[in-house]
């Protein structure tokens, strides 16, 4: 059967075509997954389902903890990249009512939604922690040097007059993400450090 | 009436010092190292202020009084402060101590190591990374401060000058067991030194 299409119907379908392709063949690993969930892709998900019972309640928390697992396992039973098993994961999300009904038939034809990891360059904040050497005083009033001395090995006196030279020690500087001041410092100046334009893909892991 | 005195008594009262403390190191323009009239009525005086006294009054409870009172340096109002409780039998009367020697008691100061800390912050080029379905998504994600990872790229940019040095008060007593263990005693006091 022969279809005859206007104009823009055929540059819309074009278009169309060319989104998709681009999404899911970002990286050029995707040949074996089409757009759109198939046969094999819908039977896999509710194989998944009746065998590992993974549900999206099992699967929240951090990625480490929710999509790794179903990632691993759409990989090895269904053959699959990482990447292209990450979209996958995602839709068993996006389809789960559908799956866990064994809905075959309704499940076949529906789009697949990309899913990626992303990245963005910005300024991370870190405060660290430097140990040094001061050369200084301790003092305390008393009666006499000796009672002092008595003072001192007891442990009352103050400190006075540190005279700090941390020039040794400068390599030794315990860093660690200081979250917070960088969640703020986003929060503050979000459209000053951040361009949608520079955000990419990020590297798979 | 006219007192004879021997050679050795007359040499002896020449020598003997009714001005100094911890045999000449310390020496106050108002006062003595005995109580005298002076003395004694500062102490009466601050008696009959009745200000009230806990069981173990620390000094620093009267030495604003002493400077105040009788224009007094800090050090002087301190060493006073310091005998005026030693000397107080709650009787108010202060007269009978005149001629009895005042202890001393000043800042004495030792100087050694000590462990120190600061807190240095800095800033490093790095990417923030998430699982969205687009970039629109991502972003959406990072203005709701979400994020999956970070991931650090280069080193830390920091300024280490001007840096808010601290005591390290976990080390500082081992610290200085280990100095004070490592020295004799009497090397140790004759180091001290009578502080401002």
């Amino acid at each position: 059967m022969k279809i005859r299409l206007t104009e823009n119907q055929y540059k819309r379908l074009l278009s169309e075509q060319e989104t998709s392709e681009e999404l899911i063949d970002y990286d050029g690993v995707h040949k074996k997954m089409g757009k759109k969930i198939d046969k094999f892709i819908s039977k896999l998900f509710i194989h998944i389902f009746e065998t590992d019972k993974i549900t999206p309640q099992t699967m929240e928390g951090p990625y480490e903890y929710g999509y790794k697992s179903l990632v691993k396992i759409i990989s090895e039973v269904g053959d699959y990249n990482r990447h292209s098993s990450l979209i996958l994961a995602h839709n068993y999300i996006k389809y789960f009512d559908l799956i866990k009904n064994g809905d075959v038939e309704n499940l076949i034809g529906k789009p697949l939604e990309y899913y990626a990891l992303f990245k963005v360059d910005v300024p991370l904040h870190y405060t660290g922690e430097v140990t040094g050497t001061g050369y200084g005083s301790i003092e305390g009033y008393s009666t006499s040097p000796d009672k002092f001395f008595d003072q001192i090995e007891r442990g009352e006196f103050d400190i006075n007059d540190v005279d700090v030279n941390p020039e040794e020690e400068k390599d030794q500087i315990y860093w660690h993400l200081d979250d917070d001041v960088t969640r703020d410092q986003i929060f503050n100046d979000f459209d000053k450090l951040i361009d949608k334009e520079e955000i990419t893909w990020g590297q798979w892991y | 009436m006219v007192l004879r005195l021997t050679e050795g008594q007359y040499k002896r009262l020449l020598s003997e010092d009714n001005k100094s403390f911890l045999d000449g190191e310390v020496d106050f323009r108002n006062i003595s190292n005995k109580v005298d009239r002076f003395v004694s009525n500062c102490f009466e005086y601050v008696f009959k202020l009745g200000k009230s006294i806990p069981d173990d009054p620390p000094y620093t409870l009267y030495t604003k009084l002493f400077m105040d009172e009788f224009s007094l340096t800090e050090s002087e109002s301190v060493l006073l402060s310091h005998n005026y409780i030693k000397l107080n039998d709650k009787t108010g009367d202060f007269k009978k101590f005149i001629g009895k020697p005042l202890e001393y008691f000043g800042n004495f100061s030792w100087s050694g190591f000590f462990p120190v800390s600061a807190y240095v912050s800095g800033e490093i080029a790095g990417e923030f990374t998430g699982y969205a379905t687009t970039p629109e998504e991502f972003y959406s994600q990072l203005e709701d401060g979400e994020y999956e990872n970070f991931i650090e790229k280069g080193g830390v940019e920091y300024n280490d000058y001007d840096l808010n040095w601290e005591y390290d008060n976990d080390y500082v007593g081992d610290s200085l067991e280990n100095q004070l263990s490592g020295q004799d005693k009497e090397d140790v006091i004759d180091d001290i030194t009578i502080g401002e």
